[in-house]
């Protein structure tokens, strides 16, 4: 149905030229879902863009994007018109930003069933009623008539799918589909686009940089690597056996809630401005030799008989994945060092019952983001902090390094309090801005929190100016903690906008670290990368954590990269925590329902998901739940009965961990059921 | 620019296919740019090299020949005073485009700081300061600077004051504006918690960013300003002759222009529309450039 031949972009704009794709070929057949990988800048979205003639300017473009024998490249407007929506459609990233804003979302869909199926307007919209049933979206009817900013993301992403599968195309195209999306979301999304395959015939093509969590859904793979097509094959192959270096280093460096070690790939990818001569992974390959700098591989079958199994490397690995690299791998810091004792050491980091609620402006409403929240962590911890979005997370980060004060509780850290709050007095002036210097923060986006006129090294200072350091003594502490993140002098000149995520992020946990203090908070410090650079990212964390002396709050949504250093892990849901132990322990032996859902989501290599048939499934989004009463989580948990809603649950022990449900020693049971009659 | 081709021939698998665009608009501002810094360069160039290249002083009057039209020792005639045009003119120039710079650079210094304050401290002083800003804002600017300008008096200083008062309002809004987002991003955070004073963080991290806008708007302000101050003077409450000041020229020529006498008012009123066109050219140039980057 849809066949690339050899298609190369090259864009053109004055003063730079980038080769986005060289020498790309691949097939998507009627009923396969096609997974589209890679890191971002390999030609992913280049790719989508080709097929649906949406090349941005400038581009020059070679070769072939055939769709039912008809070359897209070449088609004129009017064709052109015809191709999108009906041959192919495509669901982006950012749902929320592709739906318009003003229209309900039932009429933009009716909008299409109209244009392209020319129906009417009472059948289009029993049709668009159907559709919206057909992706799961609960009260359809009702939904109809919501506008974009009415729905959650995962609501959002569902009307996105029906918008591109209403026009019944022989093509969807999904861009990051599930980018953005909380783990229990990521796999009910998925399944829209598999069930799109298998019940509708229809090709899809699935890009995502993220191999692992797209496998399970993927009949083939084509993984792409600056701009050139590495190895395609199929799903199952090659992601149990990756024969190319590239593909072995993706997988490898995505954490897996298994406790695999991470092993990092140095080097980033490479900007090409010409096609390749040699192979575009040669300088960051461990395999690489004299002809692999010297000319490109062509793409040859992996082995006779393997199927369709191709790759473009001069050097094929044949070992299974988890045979190399364990032995090259670092112990997960955590897991080192002596279990540190609260109690013995003064406390670094101590909340207690704390509440925050951010007031609404207008109105008497509030949001209330943390209910009760207790922690405490001494010197040599590290705590993890899970949960999805929306579940305090942040909130939690903001109130650890005083940038929130709580409603009510304490909060402290090496005994100053950095906030107005009652009982610890805040100190004033000088002294409140030292103590502000003892907690440090790693932020999500590395270049967002690097302030955009002011250099590197200015950046990397500020802390040591709020200490009073000489300009000299700065210098050498500056110079010193560069050297331990592996960064040159030379960057100290630059400015946030010239550098790549990676040695932003590096520069981040820099300025962090450079006035020593005595708590790091990290708060998804990786979400934002590629994935070798996170990989690389984890490596320099996992570093940091274990200084014997310094406390760290590692928060995530990805309950994989907690699990590779932190000593204990708290999971959030909705404001409070929900269970709290020590990491392997709530890992291998979850107990409360809500983490067992979340690593029974959370993507394993090998294509299997969770701990086999004890997984529980949410009932509903997360945004549909309601927590003014009783437990959190009882509008979604399959297992609620009236006690859950009428009552508050406090944390109870479970043997090594706690968990805020009464109904943990019945569960084993229940889920057994539950598995029996779905 | 390359055109969009679709190709038709049998071997079109070969022949690359080109999409247009990609640069239009940033060559486009930087067309714009290039022509408003040429057309205010020359008019810099002249202003400074005004006592060299006028045949008559700024005030001289040449009591034998008022109102003489172009030609002989007079490149552009005289007015009714006696006094060259064309000298005054160019004379003009250094007081119009001095005033104008001063009275904008005080109205961004003003407007920045008060901005600045109001955005990141919130709060009453916040309401206190806009609600003043609104109610300079409320009136008409040039009714505004009438007011003001009646009040203060004549004199450069006071000109140069009322000018900025009247711009200063659009600064503070748009500072805070500014201020009020970039409060919100990480890096804010990021330098409060490296124990960054209030000071600090405004001054090293708020007010670097947030003249992106500014920049962009002043040279725009700069030919406002100019015509503020021409349309001040036309109406006798700027500069007074006989200082040469292209608006006060305007309005001494305007009776002679009736009786066809047109070189007393049309000259500086040409260089007071090259002046204004060089200054919005330059802003537009820059206003597209910053939209081409953010894009």
């Amino acid at each position: 149905m849809l066949s690339i031949e050899n298609l190369s972009v090259l864009i053109r704009r004055p003063g730079r030229q980038v080769a986005a794709l060289s020498d790309v070929t691949f097939a998507v057949r009627p009923g396969e879902v096609v997974g589209l990988v890679g890191e971002s800048g390999g030609g992913k979205s280049m790719v989508a863009r080709a097929i649906v003639g949406l090349l941005p300017g400038g581009s020059h473009a070679t070769g072939r994007v055939l769709f039912d024998d008809s070359d897209v490249l070449r088609m004129d407007d009017e064709a052109l018109a015809a191709h999108r929506g009906r041959g192919v459609a495509i669901c982006f990233q950012n749902p929320r930003g592709a739906l318009s804003p003003t229209r309900t979302v039932g009429k933009q869909l009716v909008d299409r069933l109209s244009t392209h199926q020319e129906m009417s307007g009472a059948r289009a919209r029993e049709a668009a009623r159907e559709l919206f049933e057909a992706v799961g979206i609960r009260s359809p009817q009702r939904r109809l008539d919501a506008y974009a900013h009415e729905l959650s993301g995962g609501m959002a992403q569902r009307v996105m799918i029906s918008l591109a599968t209403g026009c019944a195309p022989d093509l969807l195209i999904a861009d990051e589909p599930t980018t953005g999306l909380d783990v229990t979301l990521t796999r009910e999304i998925l399944r829209q686009f598999r069930h799109a395959a298998d019940t509708d015939g229809r090709g899809v093509l699935l890009i995502s940089h993220d191999l692992a969590s797209i496998a399970e859904v993927c009949d083939r793979v084509v993984v792409l690597y600056a701009g050139t097509v590495v190895e395609s094959g199929p799903a199952e192959q090659v992601l149990r056996e990756p024969a190319h270096p590239y593909t072995r280093a993706l997988l490898r460096s995505v954490p897996d809630v298994g406790g695999r070690p991470v092993v990092a790939t140095p080097g980033a990818m490479p900007l090409l401005t010409q096609a390749p001569h040699n192979c575009p992974f040669v300088t960051r390959c461990a395999h690489a030799d004299d002809t692999c700098a010297a000319r490109r591989p062509t793409t040859e079958p992996v082995a006779a008989g393997a199927g369709d199994w191709s790759l473009a490397c001069f050097h094929p690995q044949t070992r299974p994945l988890d045979a190399d690299g364990s032995s090259t791998s670092p112990a997960p810091a955590g897991a080192g060092a002596d279990p540190a004792e609260p109690g013995q050491k003064p406390a670094i980091l101590e909340i207690d019952d704390a509440h925050v609620v951010y007031r609404s402006r207008f109105g008497s409403g509030g949001h209330h983001a943390l209910r009760g929240v207790t922690l405490r962590l001494g010197p040599g911890e590290t705590l993890g902090v899970v949960g999805e979005s929306g579940c305090g997370k942040s909130t939690l980060a903001r109130l650890v390094m005083g940038l929130v004060a709580p409603t009510s509780g304490t909060v402290t850290v090496a005994g100053q309090s950095l906030v107005k709050q009652p009982g610890p007095r805040r100190p004033r002036g000088q002294a409140l801005r030292r103590a502000r210097t003892r907690v440090q923060l790693v932020f999500q986006d590395p270049i967002g929190s690097l302030s955009p006129r002011r250099t590197v090294g200015d950046s990397i200072a500020e802390p040591l100016r709020a200490a009073g350091l000489s300009p000299a003594e700065r210098t050498a502490r500056v110079a010193a903690v560069l050297d331990r993140m592996e960064l040159d002098r030379s960057i100290l000149q630059r400015y946030p906008h010239e550098l790549s995520g990676g040695q932003a992020q590096r520069i981040g946990i820099a300025r962090a670290l450079v006035g020593e203090p005595d708590l790091i908070v990290f708060d998804e410090p990786t979400s934002a990368l590629d994935v070798t650079v996170q990989a690389q990212i984890l490596a320099v964390i996992a570093d940091v954590a274990a200084d014997a002396d310094r406390a760290s709050v590692f928060i995530s949504h990805d309950l994989a990269t907690v699990r590779g250093f932190a000593d204990r892990v708290v999971v959030l849901y909705l404001g409070r925590v929900v269970e709290e132990g020590p990491v392997d322990v709530v890992f291998d032996n979850p107990r409360h329902p809500y983490t067992r859902a979340l690593l029974g989501s959370a993507p394993r290599l090998g294509g299997t998901t969770g701990s086999d048939g004890e997984a529980v499934e949410l009932v509903k989004d997360l945004e549909e739940a309601d927590a003014a009463t009783g437990c959190p989580l009882a509008a979604r948990c399959p297992f609620v009965t009236d006690r859950c809603r009428a009552e508050q649950q406090e944390l109870q022990s479970y043997g090594e961990s706690r968990a805020a449900c009464w109904r943990v020693p019945e569960l084993p049971a229940l889920i057994g059921r539950q598995a029996v009659t779905p | 620019m390359a055109e969009l081709r679709t190709a038709v021939t049998g071997d079109s698998a070969t022949a690359p296919v080109v999409i247009a665009g990609g640069d239009r608009d940033s060559r486009f501002a930087r067309r714009l740019i290039i022509a408003g810094a040429t057309i205010l360069s020359v008019i810099a160039v002249v202003a400074l090299l005004a006592p060299l290249l006028s045949p008559w002083g700024e005030t001289e009057i040449d009591p034998a020949n008022t109102l003489v039209g172009p030609g002989g020792n007079h490149l552009l005639g005289t007015d009714g005073n006696g006094m060259d045009i064309w000298s005054r003119m160019l004379y003009a120039a250094r007081l119009d485009l001095g005033i104008a710079l001063a009275a904008v650079a005080l109205a961004v210094v003003v407007g920045t700081l008060l901005g600045l304050v109001a955005g990141y401290f919130g709060g009453w002083l916040d309401d206190v300061l806009m609600r003043v800003v609104d109610i300079f804002q409320s009136f008409p600017t040039f009714i505004l600077a009438l007011a003001v300008a009646a009040l203060l008096g004549n004199g450069t200083i006071n000109l140069i004051i009322t000018i900025a008062a009247v711009n200063a309002p659009a600064y503070a809004r748009l500072v805070r504006a500014e201020v009020r987002s970039l409060r919100e991003l990480p890096f804010v955070d990021a330098a409060i918690t490296s124990g960054a004073s209030s000071v600090g963080v405004l001054w090293r991290h708020l007010l670097p960013n947030s003249l992106t806008p500014v920049r962009v708007i002043a040279p725009l302000n700069c030919g406002w300003a100019m015509l503020t101050l021409a349309g001040l003077s036309f109406l006798g409450l700027g500069v007074s002759i006989p200082d040469a000041e292209w608006g006060a020229m305007i309005s001494l020529g305007a009776a002679d222009v009736v009786g066809g006498r047109w070189w007393t008012s049309v000259p500086p009123g040409l260089a007071l529309l090259a002046c204004v066109l060089g200054f919005s050219l330059l802003g537009e140039g820059l206003q597209d450039r910053a939209n081409a980057k953010r894009r």
